[in-house]
């Protein structure tokens, strides 16, 4: 008797893949469909999780691109509290496929950042990377200057990057209603002042995620056809959420969202778009939840190694085994998270 | 009271100074500087990293150190980070710059808030050779310590049409090094009195005005980056009130 599983390789069956092997050796969770070598210029952009994956790359000698460069003269522990070096670009985290569309709308000068500035004291919070500057900026022309260069950053990584590895965060969102744009922070939580008039909430549906990441790839691609994409979902769970819901149901709801468009877009775009299981191994029950700190939202430092070790297993040597706990890595720093400016929140007032 | 003056060549006009004009300061005055200076203080003693650089009046300053203790008072000259020229490379100013500050260019410096640029003015000022001698000298003196800050540069720096600084920010140059410095003289007053609280930093002597960008010419040297004798006379004033 035969039947289509009789062909089906190791990997394909639950026992063999995952539950004799053990968390710590399970091996082939992904296969890149392209190439990705250290000749690619590879931008990466998105939640806070993406910072674990730029500095990995970075740090083996992998061609990051950081279009956004802090001052050769700054003292390198400087350089990350001035918002260097998280990203490929000075945007702060964007968790949002609606806010990476905006932003490279606007680079493009398909579409315009509105005038909008919150004003903190004598100095400006761009609303768009409202904790970009430590204390905000002097002045709103200052702020307009160095928004345009980022936005020149982006323009040239559209021209010039093989690899954009973006990372999806959450599907909720806040909007100004009068402008159509995006905050990556609800106004009045990293500043600015929350306006029920102009700001509404938004939980984006799989079909209005899966047009913003077309529109992502489409207007790269647009200006850089060899451009391709490694998708991965954030496995942090939402700080907080502005829906009815549990907070845990919510954060379900976002991240099984994300993963299905992710998924969706890789086998609609082959070779085009993939998808690294970051998620997976942080989240799924062979791994237990043990990757992640007590607070079981921040991922652990060895939960970043481990994902980094299936990441760089996969792109750098085809050849190497996990066997054992991978070594952790000689620096491990908590990713900016804006996010977490929301648990202040749920203190009484 | 014994006065010492040290640190790197903007010693030189002080010296020049005190030396046709010794009764600016009634009491000894000894010098030690080098060149480009990266010295260093052991058991309480100033050494020279290049003993075959050092200019003092100190004979035996050159093998057996600088004995601090000995001095009532401290000037060290000069204090920041030079202004740019043509044969060195990587001045900052060239790398980034405020959003306010005009280059013509066809890839300008990288736009940097005004805080970044403070912050990479206090990297500066830490790796700088004689912001690390205050850091040493502060550690171990108890005297007075005095710091006279870096010269703006004399005006035909300005007029120099091969000057690159002058060809990257054109007319702005002036206002690019004025607010350049001030930030300078500010961060290193912060950072001077983290070393120690007292640690005194002379303003730019009257009638310098920072806020021009540069030094009257009849107080510049041959050259626009040192500064002459009269300048130097300036500052020996300042030391000679502050003491």
């Amino acid at each position: 008797m035969t039947n289509p599983y009789k062909k089906q390789p190791p990997r394909a069956f639950w026992r063999s893949a995952v539950a004799e092997p053990g968390m710590w050796s399970i091996k082939g969770l992904w296969e890149p469909s392209f190439p990705l070598d250290k000749t690619s210029r590879i931008v990466t952009v998105g939640s806070c999780f993406a910072q674990h994956i730029g500095r990995a790359l970075k740090e083996k000698g992998y061609n990051w691109a950081d279009y956004d460069p802090a001052p050769r003269l700054l003292r390198e522990p400087l350089k990350e509290r001035c918002g260097y070096g998280h990203f490929s670009f000075r945007t702060g985290n964007i968790y949002t496929a609606a806010l990476l569309r905006q932003w490279l709308s606007w680079s493009l000068g398909i579409s315009q950042p509105p005038d909008e500035y919150w004003r903190s004291g004598e100095r400006w919070i761009d609303p768009f990377r409202p904790q970009i500057e430590e204390n905000a900026f002097a002045s709103v022309e200052e702020l307009i200057a160095l928004r345009k260069q980022t936005m020149q950053g982006i323009r040239q990584a559209i021209e010039e990057a093989d690899v954009w590895v973006v990372t999806l965060g959450l599907t909720e969102a806040w909007q100004n209603v009068r402008s159509n744009s995006w905050y990556p922070m609800c106004p009045g939580t990293a500043g600015g002042e929350f306006d029920p008039e102009q700001h509404r909430f938004h939980n984006f549906s799989y079909p209005e995620v899966m047009d913003d990441m077309r529109g992502v790839i489409e207007m790269i691609q647009a200006h850089n056809s060899a451009a391709r994409f490694l998708l991965t979902i954030s496995p942090v769970p939402l700080t907080a959420t502005a829906t009815e819901r549990h907070v845990l149901v919510a954060t379900e709801y976002s991240k099984s969202t994300l993963r299905a468009v992710a998924d969706d877009l890789r086998k609609a775009n082959p070779g085009l778009v993939d998808y690294f299981p970051s998620y997976e191994i942080i989240t799924s029950p062979p791994f237990r939840g043990v990757l992640f700190e007590p607070n079981m939202r921040s991922v652990s430092r060895q939960g970043v190694d481990l994902v980094m070790h299936h990441f760089m297993t996969a792109i750098d040597a085809p050849t190497a085994s996990a066997t054992t706990r991978p070594a952790p890595t000689t620096a491990f720093r908590d990713p900016k998270c804006e996010e977490a400016l929301l648990e202040a929140f749920r203190k009484p007032s | 009271m014994r006065v010492c003056i040290l640190g790197n060549s903007h010693v030189a006009a002080l010296y020049d100074a005190w030396y046709e004009e010794k009764d600016l300061l009634p009491c000894p005055v000894d010098f030690f500087s080098t060149p480009s200076p990266s010295n260093y203080v052991k058991d309480g003693r100033l050494f020279a990293s290049d003993p075959d650089t050092v200019s003092t009046n100190v004979a035996d300053a050159i093998n057996d150190g600088l004995r601090l203790s000995e001095y009532d008072c401290i000037l060290i000259s000069a204090g920041g980070y030079w202004v740019y020229r043509n044969e060195h490379k990587g001045h900052p100013l060239f790398e980034i710059r405020l959003a306010n500050w005009e280059a013509h260019e066809l890839r300008p410096p990288r736009i940097v808030s005004s805080a970044v640029m403070d912050a990479t003015i206090v990297s500066i000022l830490l790796r700088s050779p004689v912001i690390q001698i205050c850091e040493s000298i502060a550690k171990c003196y108890q005297g007075k310590m005095l710091v006279q800050p870096w010269p703006l540069p004399g005006p035909g720096v300005y007029e120099d049409k091969e000057w690159n600084f002058a060809k990257l920010y054109g007319e702005s140059a002036p206002r690019v090094t004025a607010e350049f410095f001030m930030r300078q003289y500010e961060a290193m007053g912060k950072l001077l009195r983290q070393f120690r609280e007292d640690i005194l930093l002379l303003p730019y002597p009257e009638p310098v005005d920072p806020r021009s960008g540069q030094t009257p010419g009849h107080f510049a040297s041959a050259d626009p980056w040192h500064m002459n004798q009269e300048y130097g006379r300036l500052v020996l004033q300042q030391l000679r009130d502050a003491t």
